[in-house]
């Protein structure tokens, strides 16, 4: 039972009495019990066997609580197996009512076990999606097929143990990786879930890199994934090398564990085979801006650029979002241009819809049309020349400054200081590079912080690097 | 402290200062912004004041503008750096600043970035590096006849010669450096630290105890509850390590020095100095029997030293969790924590604390009963061991048990 299905009531009967089997007939590895999350819980060091008696034992306290005689029906009946008779007697009750109380006792135990189940997948949620960072996006668009196909090599038997989704920044590797872990912790019970991060603020890679960039090695991996799956619980491991061997033990138990911008890892050729001890039956998904086309036993899932449809939703859903009503409402023909321009790249596509609020769409394209196939990091460049030229001089002086707000974010004031502008020149002026999807604003109580993405970031490196080459006067 | 505060200039009302130039001040302004936050008087949040200033210097020093103004940053947020565990990054950018100090001939900045980056070097277990920037340190402070800050230089200096088992020269820094300082001069808490600590390796408790006290007085007239916490660690150290080789019980005080230290550490913020105090805090409670507590502080010491990188301490509690797991019979696990720590002292080249925890693999194997590797890696070790004649306590001990292990090895074998 991997997948997390609606358990019929007819079907909780029969696990509550193939569970009450277990303390005299056992449990094998097959037994349905096994994939429910209430059973889970308890296995950790335990058999199967003992992590089902110990629900039993679990539930029959709280039966225990409301309906006393009914907990000692069950334990006399089903663990100790004493016949209706021999029961009926110690508990001076007539047989036939022996059988109507089993009965009762047992609908009530039913309900008792599906309720600490339907807690446990809830804290199971919660505690798989507390591993995962908050989500960067809104709502995804021309991601279906994409959780589809990933969803099925990931869940299924025979596929490979190691994938990756490669793609350029901005493409929405993380976005994906981390939509298809929430659906999956939802939707099957199968496995349990990890994700690592390193984070990536130098852009399209290119140029300056910040000196705050760090890198992760494998060691780092390891001791990572140790923190997330063990907490601190006792018995958690502490060296590398301990920690490698207590990771290899509990990653027997099936797990798919993400690590999310493999091109930041130091030691990838050390990495990757530490991956592979550590595969099977766990699986990793691995999230890069660098093809790991080398790697045969890899399943490798470029990431597309969004399609002519997904793209054209996209740019309708963000000018609703922006309250751009006329490009909002324009028919397919018209916004089709804007695919022929910049292709299916979202964050190219959100950055001309920002336009849009300065200049009709015309112009726009006009002003873009020369980016018409150029690959992805050209397309960038461009696309971010075309809209620097187009700021005014208060924009373009706010968006300097911006560089030098840490991948963090600062404050309004920062930023009033570094430009020496007032306060009223730079609120306008972040207002209008918000709208242009250039300056993002994170409300961090009782003040708001601005940043900039990484490829904005890295555009304004290149042209830092040409401002500060010219000779000084 | 940073000398001024620069105010922030507005540009120019028409547009005909070029971008570069106002670039240029842009940075200029942004580095300002870091100083006043650093001078502030209530600074909320000093982790967030680091990474700003991480980012502004990256900037300054890309665009070689504002010389000066990085400078004061550069000294005023070095301490900060430090406590909160900046390294790598810290490291890269003042390697640079240092090239641009040597360009714009400023000697003192020079000796300054040199001693901070020598005390980096250090506290990443990187002896060499730390070495020689101490000594391009001492002998530019040298040059500037700052007689204070030779002292200062010294002092991190003689701690990195302690590190490298080189005695003589460490006293004669730390001997040197107080011959400079004024009679009241709280750096002189430094000095007595490196004197102690080499009494302690030598094994001259009294005098370790003295000179650590003595040490505790000058942190007590700083009034800096971070390096006070440092004298209580280090006072709970000798009483820990008498207790562990002197033949004297002094657990108790040590526990109470040590949590002294634990408490301190932890309000002010210094998770180098916070893991150290409870790996030994650790070593306490293992010694007194309190194996779960040992447990519990040895990884949290773990948590809180992986980050920082300093690689001896690390391979210390690796050794002292292989210890903890013999005594709890759990060989297996003894035996990868050990042999993590014994990478790691071969990382650093420091073979006579490798020879150390490589016999606690040998304890290891010897609970799992694998006499013949037991065996094999004492005769390994009983051949490396001559290296350490120089050393004759440690040398006759590490023997000892080497020889008794190699017994029990073949004993188990027959």
């Amino acid at each position: 039972m991997s997948k997390q299905t609606a358990v019929s009531p007819t079907q909780w009967k029969e696990l509550i009495k193939q569970a009450l089997d277990v303390w005299t007939a056992g449990a094998d590895d097959t037994n349905p019990l096994a994939a429910l999350s209430v059973v889970r819980e308890r296995m950790s060091g335990k058999s199967l066997n003992a992590a089902i008696s110990q629900l039993m034992e679990d539930a029959l306290l709280r039966l225990e609580e409301h309906a006393p005689q009914s907990a000692e029906i069950v334990r006399l009946r089903f663990r100790d197996q004493n016949a209706v008779r021999l029961v009926a007697n110690k508990l001076s009750l007539a047989e036939s009512s022996i059988y109507r109380l089993q009965r009762e006792a047992l609908h009530e135990l039913t309900a008792i076990v599906v309720g600490m189940e339907s807690a446990a997948q809830a804290q199971m949620i919660a505690e798989f999606e507390e591993r995962l960072d908050d989500p960067t996006y809104f709502d995804l668009i021309g991601v279906d097929a994409h959780l589809s196909q990933l969803g099925e090599a990931l869940t299924s038997a025979d596929s490979p143990l190691l994938l990756a989704i490669e793609g350029i920044g901005g493409a929405g590797k993380t976005a994906l990786a981390d939509a298809l872990i929430r659906r999956l912790i939802r939707d099957t019970t199968a496995y349990a879930f990890a994700w690592v991060t390193a984070r990536q603020d130098g852009g399209l890679g290119s140029g300056f890199q910040p000196a705050s960039a760090t890198e992760l090695s494998t060691d780092d991996i390891i001791l990572s994934l140790v923190d997330q799956l063990w907490g601190n619980r006792p018995g958690k491991p502490s060296s590398p090398g301990e920690s490698l061997h207590a990771l290899e033990y509990r990653l027997k138990t099936p797990h798919i564990v993400v690590i999310d911008n493999l091109e930041t890892i130091a030691d990838v050729e050390k990495l990757l085979p530490t991956l592979r001890r550590l595969a099977n039956p766990s699986k990793f998904l691995l999230t890069s801006r660098r093809s790991l086309y080398a790697e045969t036993d890899v399943y490798h899932y470029p990431l597309p650029p969004l399609s002519l449809e997904d793209a054209i939703r996209l740019v309708r859903r963000e000018a609703e979002k922006e309250n751009l009503a006329e490009i909002a409402q324009l028919p397919t023909a018209e916004l089709a241009p804007i695919f022929e321009v910049v292709g299916g790249n979202p964050l190219a596509l959100l950055l001309i819809v920002g336009q849009c609020h300065f200049r009709p769409l015309a112009t726009v394209l006009e002003d873009f049309r020369e980016a018409r196939g150029y690959r992805t990091e050209q397309l960038y460049a461009y696309v971010y020349r075309k809209i620097w030229e187009n700021l005014d001089d208060l924009g373009q002086k706010v968006l300097m400054a911006m560089q030098l707000v840490p991948p963090k974010g600062e404050d309004q004031p920062f930023v009033l200081a570094v430009t020496g502008l007032n306060e009223e020149e730079v609120m306008n002026a972040l207002d209008r590079l918000m709208i242009l999807n250039l300056v993002n604003c994170q409300r961090d109580k009782p003040t708001y912080r601005y940043s900039i993405h990484s490829l904005t970031r890295s555009f304004l490196h290149q042209q830092a690097l040409k401002w500060l080459s010219e000779p000084q006067q | 402290m940073a000398e001024r505060t620069p105010t922030i200039e507005r540009p120019p009302a028409d547009s005909e200062q070029s971008t570069g130039a106002m670039f240029r001040q842009y940075i200029r302004n942004g580095a300002g912004v870091v100083l006043a936050r650093i001078n502030a008087d209530r600074v909320e949040d000093i982790q967030s004041v680091c990474d700003l200033s991480l980012h502004i210097l990256g900037y300054s020093l890309l665009g070689r503008e504002g010389w000066p103004l990085s400078r004061q940053i550069i000294t005023a947020v070095a301490p900060g750096m430090e406590q909160f565990g900046y390294r790598e990054e810290w490291i890269r950018c003042l390697e640079s600043y240092f090239t641009w100090a040597q360009s714009e001939e400023d000697t003192e900045a020079e000796a300054e970035i040199g001693r901070i980056l020598g005390q980096l070097n250090r506290l990443m277990d990187r002896d060499s590096a730390a070495r020689t920037w101490l000594e391009q340190s001492v002998a530019a402070f040298r040059l500037c006849g700052k007689g204070a800050e030779v002292a200062a230089a010294l002092n991190q200096l003689g701690r990195v010669y302690h590190l490298q088992y080189r005695y003589g020269d460490a006293l004669a820094c730390a001997n040197e450096a107080l011959a400079y300082l004024e009679a009241g001069d709280v750096e002189r808490a430094e000095s007595h630290y490196v004197l102690g600590m080499v009494a302690l390796s030598q094994r001259r408790w009294a005098d370790a105890e003295q000179q650590h006290k003595l040490a505790l007085d000058f942190r007590l007239r700083g009034e800096d509850q971070r390096t006070i916490a440092w004298a209580y660690q280090n006072l709970g150290l000798v009483h820990l390590r008498q207790s562990e080789y002197g033949n004297q019980n002094r657990l108790q005080e040590a526990e109470e020095w040590l949590y002294q230290a634990v408490e301190m550490l932890e309000s002010s913020s210094d998770p180098y100095h916070l893991a150290v105090t409870l790996n030994n805090l650790g070593t306490v409670q293992m010694r007194i029997g309190n194996y779960q507590e040992a447990l519990r502080l040895y990884q949290q010491a773990n948590s809180a030293m992986r980050p920082l990188g300093g690689q001896r301490a690390l391979a210390w509690i690796y050794n002292n969790l292989g210890l903890l797991y013999l005594q709890l019979a759990e060989p297996e696990r003894a035996e990868d924590a050990f042999r993590d720590g014994v990478a790691v002292y071969v990382g650093l080249g420091d073979h006579q604390a490798r020879l150390n925890t490589q016999h606690g693999v040998v304890l290891a194997l010897l609970q799992q009963k694998r006499f013949a590797e037991a065996a094999d890696l004492c005769e390994q070790s009983l051949a490396e061991i001559e290296s350490l004649q120089s050393f004759p306590e440690e040398y006759a001990e590490k023997r000892g048990w080497y020889t008794a292990s190699l017994q029990k090895a073949r004993q188990g074998a027959e």
